[in-house]
């Protein structure tokens, strides 16, 4: 092979696999700010990466991290924006981002990935990812998180809070005045403070809840096949309703047992402690429903 | 805040025959409480694709034989055992809500199938799996199992579209969530033939289906 023929070879080889969109493949560092309303309302799309949020005390959005083989849009007015990382060439590059985004505390966010992370500390929002993990933490007004296969934490304190998982983890800490929590196949783990009406349900996922309720609240927990397990304070007062229609109940919460339902191929048990209190409810098609005193 | 709404009152307020005295109160409910707005607004969606719904389904053919057998039996009475009854209509018979809901599921089940094109090693268990026998349904579960079928049946169609714009490990992960979730529904139909009226598997069914509905709006809305 002559010199030159080589040197063709070489150049189309790197046209080929990488000397074309050079510009968008280099890191870009990110440092913006914003001018903001208080309530502002963002949207947020970062495929891959990370992205965390903060609330602050100021009425501007503050914007740093990183963008690989991407580039990050950000536009809109004071009272809407919206953040966005993309890939401007079209040529599939699946851009990563680590982006820190400070938010007005009154910020009403709106969260989207494909793998990437999401974390938020004192943000109310919608936060959905296809597979990355989301960890909410601090107090907000509201917060709504769902993920197909990712974990979600939270550790935070809300009025109203909508947690959805199809395998993953959902670990719940904190205290909630009106609480979802739902799997398909993960697990949901509770340790909580206090929650005054929710309803967690899994279709196979294990449910296990370690904690108090509000008296006049009410709870129900759902499970087709999974194990529910109440751990509860022993001086819990209120009504606990559990059916298992073909499964068991194991109670050693009180000395009483259950009995067994109408066809005879599953368990029941009522149980009254105090007066007032909660109502809980517990309705498992197939698996064991088990109580346990804290 | 009030407690949150009983089911009837949701109902009678999409039906609009809530009474005039208690209406103001339901109302000021419902604009405060985000969880029962959106179950009056699902609850008007549900009515509003069942209105879409075409009139009537015809059962696949296969399963007329069996249908046919059993109604041939039960017109076998012992003279004396049934006093006089006032005639209703034969829609409103149990067999044939049942064999509605049977057939919803079933269908359901088939689109889920044919949508999802699932790995042939993973088997999707279904109503008639159990074998068909007619049984007695509750109109609940009738209207229950119309409602969500339309509903996931629309859902499905609409992911369908947009899968492509998923990883294919995500899709993967939907099939899979949504066949757990079809063995769920169809064990709990199963048993609802025998115990039409158990208010706990009437639940769970509930349940199960509102899980269907959120996989799909989820994955649905991750690509959106």
């Amino acid at each position: 092979m002559n010199l030159s023929r080589a040197a063709i070879g070489v150049t189309v080889a790197g046209i080929a696999f990488g000397g074309g969109p050079t510009l968008t493949r280099a890191q870009e560092r990110i440092d913006r700010g914003h001018p903001a309303a208080h309530d502002v309302r963002l949207k947020v799309w970062a495929p891959a990466g990370s992205v965390r949020l903060e609330a602050w005390d100021r009425d501007s959005l503050q914007i740093r991290g990183t963008v690989d083989q991407g580039k990050l849009f950000a536009g809109g007015g004071r009272d809407a924006m919206k953040v966005a990382v993309e890939d401007p060439t079209g040529a599939n590059l699946s851009p990563v981002a680590d982006l820190v985004i400070r938010v007005p505390r009154g910020a009403q966010v709106s969260v989207k990935t494909v793998t990437g992370a999401i974390e938020a500390v004192d943000v109310t929002g919608w936060y959905n990812s296809v597979s990355g993990s989301i960890r909410l933490r601090g107090a907000a007004r509201r917060l709504e998180a769902e993920s197909l296969d990712g974990d979600i934490t939270l550790q935070a304190e809300a009025p109203w809070v909508r947690v959805r998982t199809g395998s993953g983890t959902l670990t719940i800490e904190g205290r909630y005045r009106d609480l979802l929590a739902s799997s398909v196949s993960g697990p949901i783990r509770v340790v909580n403070k206090e929650v005054e009406r929710g309803r967690l349900e899994s279709v196979t996922g294990d449910i296990h809840y370690f904690g108090r309720f509000r008296a006049g609240g009410s709870v129900d927990f759902d499970s087709h096949s999974g194990t529910i397990t109440l751990e509860l304070p022993a001086e819990m007062a209120g009504r606990l309703d559990l059916t298992s229609v073909s499964g068991s109940i194991d109670n050693q919460f009180t000395a009483d047992r259950p009995s067994k339902t109408a066809t005879g191929a599953g368990q029941r048990l009522d149980l009254t402690r105090g007066s007032g209190g909660v109502t809980i409810t517990v309705r498992s098609f197939k698996g064991t429903i088990r109580l346990l005193r804290m | 805040m009030t407690p949150h709404l009983r089911d009837e009152e949701l109902h009678d307020l999409v039906d609009g025959v809530l009474p005039e005295a208690g209406r103001q109160t339901v109302d000021a409910h419902i604009a405060s409480c985000l969880e029962c707005s959106e179950r009056v607004e699902r609850l008007r969606r549900l009515l509003a694709m069942a209105r879409e719904a075409p009139r009537g389904v015809a059962p696949p053919d296969d399963w007329w034989p069996a249908i046919r057998s059993t109604i041939n039996q039960r017109k076998i009475v012992p003279l004396g055992a049934v006093p006089n009854q006032p005639s209703r209509p034969w829609w409103t018979r149990p067999w044939a809500l049942a064999a509605a809901a049977m057939l919803l599921v079933a269908v359901s089940a088939a689109v889920t199938a044919i949508v999802l094109r699932p790995p042939p090693q993973v088997p999707i268990a279904r109503a008639s799996d159990s074998g068909f026998s007619v049984p007695s349904v509750s109109p609940r579960l009738a209207t229950m199992t119309a409602n969500y079928e339309g509903l996931t049946r629309q859902l499905l169609i609409d992911f369908d579209s947009r899968r492509a714009a998923l990883p294919p490990a995500a899709v993967a992960q939907v099939e899979q969530n949504l066949r757990v979730i079809d063995i769920a529904i169809s064990e709990i139909v199963t048993v609802l033939q025998a115990e039409p009226d158990n208010d706990v598997l009437l639940e769970l069914l509930d349940t199960s289906y509102r899980q269907k509905v959120a996989v799909l709006e989820h994955a649905t809305e991750s690509v959106s």
